[in-house]
């Protein structure tokens, strides 16, 4: 049986049913700016820096189930003010590196969430409904929510692209301390950063939202020896990936964002396979 | 022309069937008992996953989408997932309080319910405990729950429906005589489970859960509450430890080691946990067998 599929599944042929369209807008929607994003990340060499954002906005969950608060707004101030107070990160000792200590915050942050679940009054069940999102239940809803944020954020990074790229060229040349304690413009992509991926979390999970962030920018970085279109290439591979990786679960009825994922992987393999014969021949 | 004609009456035809679905596999054996040939029922949950999770699938929005009824066992127990998928749906008639909507714990007395605002105590199901199905009467209600759900999409069939409740009822009261003289030599005795999942089983069939291994529902077990639990089993004798097949055998295995001849019975908390267990009757035809094999494995009554 291939594919484990359960024998009282119909099979989907249309892809116009309203569910579809809607995990279809929100994984280009999502896949665009955290693919974006994802390029100052994976310049930066910050990877891990989105599971400690999204382990944080868990943490704040989490405070928000134990003092039985509502958890969106908590979660939200708590990765906004989680990736604030990450843009101080800062490292005077060049054996060290900013990627040590997010291990450390995500650790961290992933333990303190376990000890406030164990002691609150309703343990996982207020935990479950907030922090495990799909593509395929997403309302309409959130997804105008989070286009009109996400526009926001992608506007802000367009308009001060120079400022943005400059900052992370500084730490691409000059190393873990290239900014000095505080940088106005590193706090403010810190800042956008969090807000993308606390909205982003919560419409796709976790493990979709590191993906997006990393996986195209890597993709198009090999697809470029040259660096030439770096942005533009991440994007398509983002795009590509979200809409096969729905049309994918739509087809072998998979979850949706574990098939984004594996789509993601997919076509990075198949990068470095055109990187690997390019080399070779060039 | 005429071809196409038939096979639009085909079509209609296969199509005549009441569509239902439900969330547990339960809700489908009994909605099976009581549709009989009229309906065709979908389950979403399979039977060996925790019922409070479950990961959305595109199939199973079609699935709603296309239904005529759904059923739900209610309270909080599919909270995290079914809203989002009925919603995703987009279908009218089987929103909660549409003619299609069956909430399957109506009219049924349930236990644990919170008497308090205040709920320090940690109760993580505000309207009660959720696994009523657990206990054969109360399985009787669901059913007639469903039927009154069936008779609202298909008041045309009304009369087979009552008479299908009829025998489904006959056959619980028929069956609970046989289960509840089988777990006679179990009466009064004290086991600890896993996850509180029992209250309605261990009423009906009156034995008793003192402890469980989870400190509070859905958290894991922690180092303090496994001796806790060890200390109570080691100090009243206990033997037998509940679990289910969704659970990670490590903790429950640790706790029946360090007890010294403890037994680790996994009951099955839904139709499809194993496969013999293909319909309501069956699961507990099962975990009553297993519970009273795990007793005499034991050696007779523990406890008081």
């Amino acid at each position: 049986m291939p594919l484990n599929r359960r024998e009282d599944q119909p099979v989907i042929d249309s892809l116009g049913l309203s569910f579809v369209q809607n995990a279809l807008q929100i994984a280009v929607i999502t896949g665009l700016l955290l693919a974006y994003i994802g390029v100052h990340v994976v310049r930066r060499g910050i990877v891990f820096v989105d599971l400690a954002l999204g382990q944080i906005s868990m943490l704040g969950v989490a405070a928000a189930a134990y003092v039985e608060a509502d958890p969106t707004m908590i979660g939200i101030l708590f990765t906004v003010l989680g990736a604030f107070l990450l843009s101080f990160l800062n490292v005077k000792d060049s054996r060290l590196k900013q990627e040590a200590l997010i291990g450390i915050v995500y650790a961290v942050a992933a333990a303190l969430t376990v000890l406030l679940i164990s002691k609150a009054p309703h343990g996982e069940a207020d935990f479950s409904e907030v922090m495990f999102g799909s593509f395929f239940t997403v309302s309409d809803e959130r997804i105008l929510i989070t286009a009109l944020v996400f526009l926001g954020i992608g506007v802000l990074h367009l308009f001060f692209r120079k400022q943005f790229f400059a900052v992370t060229k500084k730490f691409e040349e000059g190393g873990e301390t290239a900014t000095g304690l505080f940088d106005p413009w590193n706090a403010v992509f810190y800042l956008s950063l969090g807000l993308a991926i606390v909205l982003a979390v919560r419409v796709g999970g976790v493990i979709p939202v590191f993906a997006y962030i990393v996986v195209p920018p890597v993709a198009a970085i090999l697809l470029s020896p040259r660096g030439r279109h770096v942005i533009v290439k991440a994007l398509a591979v983002s795009v590509l990936a979200s809409l096969s990786g729905i049309v994918f679960a739509v087809q072998f009825d998979f979850p949706a964002g574990p098939s984004v994922v594996s789509v993601l992987g997919a076509l990075l393999l198949c990068g470095s396979l055109v990187r690997y014969f390019l080399l070779k021949r060039g | 022309m005429v071809i196409l004609v038939t096979a639009m009456i085909a079509v209609n035809g296969a199509r005549a069937q009441i569509q239902v679905v439900t969330t547990l596999q339960d809700l489908r054996s009994i909605t099976e008992s009581i549709g009989g040939e009229l309906v065709e029922v979908f389950a979403i949950a399979t039977g060996y996953q925790d019922p409070h999770f479950v990961d959305p699938k595109p199939s199973y929005i079609l699935k709603l989408s296309k239904a005529d009824m759904f059923v739900t066992v209610g309270l909080d127990l599919e909270s995290g997932w079914v809203p989002p998928l009925l919603e995703s749906s987009r279908n009218a008639e089987i929103l909660r309080g549409a003619v299609g909507y069956v909430d399957a714990s109506e009219n049924v007395p349930l236990l644990e319910v919170p008497t308090s605002i205040s709920r320090e105590g940690g109760d993580i199901h505000i309207f009660g405990n959720p696994h009523y199905w657990l206990d054969p009467v109360r399985g009787k209600i669901i059913a007639e729950n469903i039927c009154r759900g069936l008779i609202r999409v298909d008041p045309e069939h009304e009369k087979i429906y009552r008479q299908n409740l009829k025998i489904f009822r006959e056959e619980i009261d028929r069956k609970l005589t046989e289960w509840v003289r089988r777990m006679l030599p179990f009466k009064g005795t004290k086991v600890v489970a896993y996850h509180n999942a029992w209250p309605y089983f261990e009423q009906r069939f009156g034995f008793q859960v003192v402890e469980f291994l989870e400190p509070k529902p859905g958290i894991p077990p922690t180092a303090s509450q496994l001796a806790k639990v060890i200390e109570t089993m080691k100090r009243e004798g206990l033997k037998i430890i509940i679990s289910s097949p969704y659970f990670r055998p490590q903790s429950a295995d640790l706790v029946a080691k360090n007890v010294g001849g403890g037994i680790v019975v996994t009951l099955a908390t839904s139709v499809g946990a194993e496969e013999e267990i293909v319909t309501y009757m069956d699961l507990f035809d099962r975990n009553t067998q297993f519970l009273i094999d795990a007793l005499e494995q034991a050696g007779g009554s523990a406890g008081d």
